[in-house]
């Protein structure tokens, strides 16, 4: 069952949505399988092909007001970007359609708190919303062929982490080491919707030294608690 | 166990599929034509979970290096163990030896391979469907080693032929309203259901793509979730039914959804195919 509201890509809603999503599912556990979050969508599938008519009721009379006095707890990450030509092989091209120097163009990046609004495409890959208007940039005409995990991009008015390997017809402007989707782990994705995201520039050698860590399996992504 | 001496064109272990991680953007997979996947599993007399051996136009050759019993369902006429024609929907008994080949399929597009217990191969995320980046490979390749259960003689005996109900083969596809459907005016919900829609040859497990037509048009929306059976609308005028490997969000217009059943019906249906789609409530 697909609940659909018209408010775009505003926070403050999306918020709400997450927690009806929140609250069907902790009262519901029996009947729904999962559900998933659009910018302004819920999409609830069931385990059993017909639903009891109380859950249509339910549905019927869903009103987000209810969410309106919402306190919630989400997690910033910290993520480390390498933004350099070896690993961001459009970083250039980029800044020169901006008209700016590579270094402003990082600047822009990784001054924002991106809002994880929702994870598609792939496996693990977040849509973040909150890309600074100058970087907008439309998807390439012809996708590459192969994009590595780990590489940061930017497409249409978002920006987001590849987690896989993939063909992708975003613009890359540099890489993580971190791990965006890890099949071992009981939880693959560390990040949930509604949590934010700031890329941190880094070097070469921290590129190389959080790979390692990462690889290893002893890096820690740096996060701080925001209570809202 | 079982080796692929061929591979056939694109065949893979598959299940009832991979539920309840849609919101990590991890797609459900599964079999493209659930009732044929059922029904091979039924007449072996197992678990409605196991997983079994998606075959795509042209299934392999394989060959047992173990006795056991298996049964291939779907569009398929008839296979070959060890040169000498065999049924689909019947428990063939293997020998340590024997040769299976399921070739060429004359008419719709999957057929599967059961085996007594299903494959035991390894679980990820409560499901043993192959998807590129969740198990190691996406499909089986020659020369690949399958393992299967040493045969239990005890195997339960089957004969719930009678509670599979045939999947429809007609060309017309139930489908109910997706949520963008008002966003098609009254003309082009004419031609949406008062015409035939052609398949186009770009069929694959993630989707079905159909002729474009011109005389339908949708605005692409905000990213939104998607599951397999969803009917996008593009602004160039193309129905893609999403299949059971499609990412799970898209952003075209979600003009239908298809049934359980059509999903299956469709997963069928060959390029150049003609269906009409009938809207149900």
């Amino acid at each position: 069952m697909s609940l659909d509201w018209s408010f775009g890509i505003e926070p403050k809603m999306h918020q709400k949505i997450l927690a009806l999503a929140d609250d069907l599912r902790t009262r519901h556990p029996k009947q729904i399988r999962d559900i998933a979050s659009g910018y302004q969508s819920l999409l609830v599938t069931f385990k059993n092909d017909f639903l009891n008519d109380d859950i249509h009721e339910e549905f019927r009379k869903i009103d987000l007001s209810r969410f309106n006095n919402l306190s919630v707890n989400t997690n910033r990450w910290f993520i480390p970007v390498y933004y350099h030509e070896s690993v961001g092989q459009d970083l250039k091209l980029l800044a020169e359609e901006k008209k700016m120097s590579t270094e402003d163009l990082i600047r822009s990046h990784s001054s924002v708190h991106y809002r994880i609004y929702f994870t598609g495409f792939l496996p693990g890959f977040p849509y973040l919303g909150g890309l600074p208007k100058l970087l907008h940039t439309p998807r390439k005409q012809t996708p590459a062929l192969s994009i590595s995990a780990g590489s940061v991009g930017i497409g249409g008015a978002q920006t987001g982490i590849y987690p896989v390997n993939s063909p992708g017809g975003w613009h890359i402007i540099g890489k993580t080491p971190v791990r965006l989707f890890d099949i071992h782990k009981a939880e693959p994705v560390f990040f949930k919707a509604g949590d934010e995201i700031i890329f941190e520039p880094i070097d070469k050698d921290a590129y190389l030294q959080i790979k390692g860590a990462v690889n290893a399996g002893h890096y820690e992504i740096r996060k701080e608690l925001i209570h809202d | 166990m079982i080796e692929l001496i061929t591979s056939g064109w694109h065949t893979s272990l598959q299940d009832n599929g991979r539920f309840g991680f849609q919101h990590l953007g991890i797609p459900e997979a599964g079999a493209m034509d659930q009732q044929s996947y059922r029904r091979a599993n039924q007449i072996l007399g197992n678990d409605m979970h196991c997983a079994t051996l998606e075959c795509m136009l042209q299934g392999p050759i394989l060959k047992f290096w173990a006795a056991t019993v298996v049964c291939v369902s779907g569009t398929i006429e008839k296979m070959y163990l060890n040169d000498i024609a065999v049924p689909k929907d019947t428990i063939l008994t293997i020998n340590s030896g024997d040769i299976l080949k399921i070739g060429q399929l004359k008419a719709g597009v999957f057929a599967y391979l059961a085996v007594a217990g299903g494959f035991p191969t390894q679980e990820i995320f409560a499901s043993r469907s192959q998807y590129l980046n969740i198990t190691s490979n996406h499909k089986v390749k020659r020369g690949d080693k399958l393992p299967v259960n040493s045969l239990d003689l005890t195997f339960s005996q089957p004969g719930h032929y009678a509670r599979i109900i045939p999947l429809p083969t007609s060309s017309t596809i139930q489908v109910i309203r997706g949520p963008e459907f008002d966003q098609l005016n009254q003309a082009k919900k004419a031609i949406l259901f008062n015409h035939t829609h052609q398949l186009s040859s770009d069929l694959n497990r993630m989707g079905y793509r159909f002729e474009i037509n011109k005389d339908l048009a949708a605005k692409e929306i905000i990213s939104a979730p998607v599951i397999p059976g969803t009917m996008q609308l593009t602004p160039s005028g193309q129905l893609i039914a999403l299949m059971r490997d499609a990412q799970t969000t898209g952003g075209y217009a979600r003009i239908l959804q298809l049934t359980p059943t059509s999903i299956n019906q469709l997963a069928q249906k060959r390029a150049g195919s003609e269906v009409i789609f009938e809207l149900i409530d």
